[in-house]
Parts: structure tokens; sequence; C-alpha cells
């Protein structure tokens, strides 16, 4: 039997396995790296989602309670204007422009809730998500001065809570009715901040 | 059963020739991809820590990582927050939801 050995190859072998070496912790340290991003990117992204989406319901709670005031301000306008009827008409058209834009802001919403659900929106399939808060506005019949205002069926919350996730990262927003008034007559507006999650406050309550 | 082993002798001049050459190019590519990996994994590491710890305090939350010497100044419309790792320095901005631009 014939046996053969060429040392040659015994000097490039420990350089290889440096090589192989450095290469296999370059892509794991790479590969963590990576993850951290993708991690970061997630939250920023649900952020901006949990951003957009707060801001959103906030502007269209606060446009439909403006109109509110609006249209208990046209609706006594409309009962001063007796003594000037040609007022009337227009008040009355002021009067429909409000209800129109306050339909118009609950309908968007429900398409918006809609959109959530479905991951139509800012989400993508495999968030977790709680359902976006409702709109809980009510129109009584009109009366014979037109339109009434819109009414929030049971009590009003003190905040409207929106929280969405993926795997361990979340994003979770409150709106949350300003604490001074900004005009007299007005109802404090409504402003949105950013949150501890729901999933955490569980999280803490459980231990 | 014999065996024979065959040694060629006079190449260990060669061998060591070729090592030599090899430590060459292998051992500074080896350390300048070692330096690049090492500064890029502590930015990477510093950052995160740094992104983690700011949003634990923008959210109200226990921060995540402890033993960090984050530097935060929060304002009415943002958050921000420094992190010193080494000579490595890095700085990151929240805004506060009411003044988010998205």
């Amino acid at each position: 039997m014939r046996n053969s050995k060429n040392n040659m190859g015994s000097l490039h072998f420990p350089m290889l396995m440096a090589v192989a070496v450095l290469v296999l912790s370059g892509i794991g340290v790479w590969g963590l790296m990576n993850h951290w991003r993708m991690l970061v990117g997630t939250q920023l992204r649900l952020d901006r989602c949990i951003g957009s989406i707060s801001q959103e319901f906030r502007n269209r709670m606060n446009t439909i309670e403006r109109a509110n005031s609006n249209i208990k301000r046209l609706r006594l306008a409309i009962v001063a204007a007796t003594l000037e009827p040609s007022l009337i008409p227009p008040l009355k058209a002021g009067l429909t422009l409000e209800i129109v834009l306050q339909d118009a802001n609950l309908a968007a919403w429900k398409l918006r809730q809609l959109q959530w659900v479905t991951y139509q929106g800012c989400l993508k399939p495999g968030d977790w998500y709680l359902p976006l808060p409702s709109m809980q506005w009510t129109r009584l019949p009109d009366d014979p001065l037109g339109p009434m205002p819109l009414q929030w069926s049971g009590a009003s919350p003190g905040f409207f809570h929106i929280e969405a996730g993926r795997g361990s990262r979340t994003s979770a927003a409150q709106i949350l009715r300003e604490s001074e008034k900004r005009e007299f007559y007005a109802q404090p507006k409504l402003m949105a901040r950013w949150t501890t999650p729901k999933k955490f406050l569980a999280r803490a309550n459980l231990y | 059963m014999s065996s024979l082993i065959v040694v060629k002798t006079g190449e260990s001049g060669q061998s060591l020739l070729e090592f030599a050459v090899s430590l060459l190019v292998i051992v500074p590519v080896l350390i300048a991809a070692a330096g690049l990996l090492g500064g890029e994994w502590r930015r990477t590491r510093c950052a995160y820590r740094l992104f983690e710890t700011a949003r634990a305090q923008l959210n109200r939350t226990r921060p995540m990582l402890q033993n960090s010497f984050v530097q935060i100044q929060e304002t009415s419309e943002d958050l921000r927050a420094q992190l010193h790792c080494g000579n490595i320095s890095e700085q990151i901005r929240f805004p506060k939801l009411e003044y988010a631009q998205f």
C-alpha cells in the first residue's frame, strides 16, 4: 500500500480555518445587526401607522365637535332670525353644510375602521391590532328648526386608545381632552399622545 | 503489509514562502475586515440601545436596557436623546404625537 504525505496544505489549512471563522462570525454579526435594523424599521412603521391614524381620529373628532358647536349657534341664529325671515334660508343652508361635514367625517371613519381590520390601511398582514375606537355619535330626528346636533351615545370615555403591533414590537397612542379650554365657550379639544401599550400593562400586571 | 511513505525533500521552503505570501495578503484583510465589522457593530449596538431607551421614555414604560447613560432632553414638542458609546455618539429625536408629521 502506498501512503503519500504532502505538507503543502498543512499551512493553508489554519489560514482557511481563520478565514472561515471570520466569515462565519461576520455573517452572525451581520445577521444580528440586520435583526436590530428590522426591529427598528418595524417599530418606526408601526409608530407612523398609529401616529397617522391617531391624528386622523383626533382631527375628525375635533371637526365633528366644532361642527356641533356651529350647528348649535346656527340653530340659535335661526330662532333669532324669525324677526327677519329673509335670513333663515342662508342659515339653513349653513346648517345643512355642517350636517354634511359631520356625516362625511363619520362615513370616512367607518371606512377607515373597515380598512383597519382588513389590512388595507397602514397595517400589514401579520400585524395584530386593537379595534379602532368607534365614533358613537347619534343624531336625534329633525325638529322645526332643522337638523339636530350629534350626541354621544353612552358615557363619554375619558380617552380613546389605539394600538397595534407585530411580534414583540408595539405602538400605542391615546386621544384625550386637553386639560384647558382655549376658548371660553368651546369644549376642550382632543389631543393625541404616545402612551404605554396595553400589552405591556397586561404583562406588568401579570407579574 | 508494508507501507511506503514518500517525503519530498526541499519543499519546506516553498511552503514557508506560500505561508508568508498568504500572511501578507490575508492578515491585513482580516484586520481591516475585523475593524470594519467591529466599528459597525459598536455603532449599531449604540444606536439600538439609544432607540430602545428613548422610546421607552417616550412611552413612559420601563427602559428595557439598563445601565444606559442616555442623556434625555424633553421639550413640549419632542424628546431628544443622546448616547455616547466610546468615541461613538448617537442622537435621536422622537416628536410628540401632537407635533409629529407623517
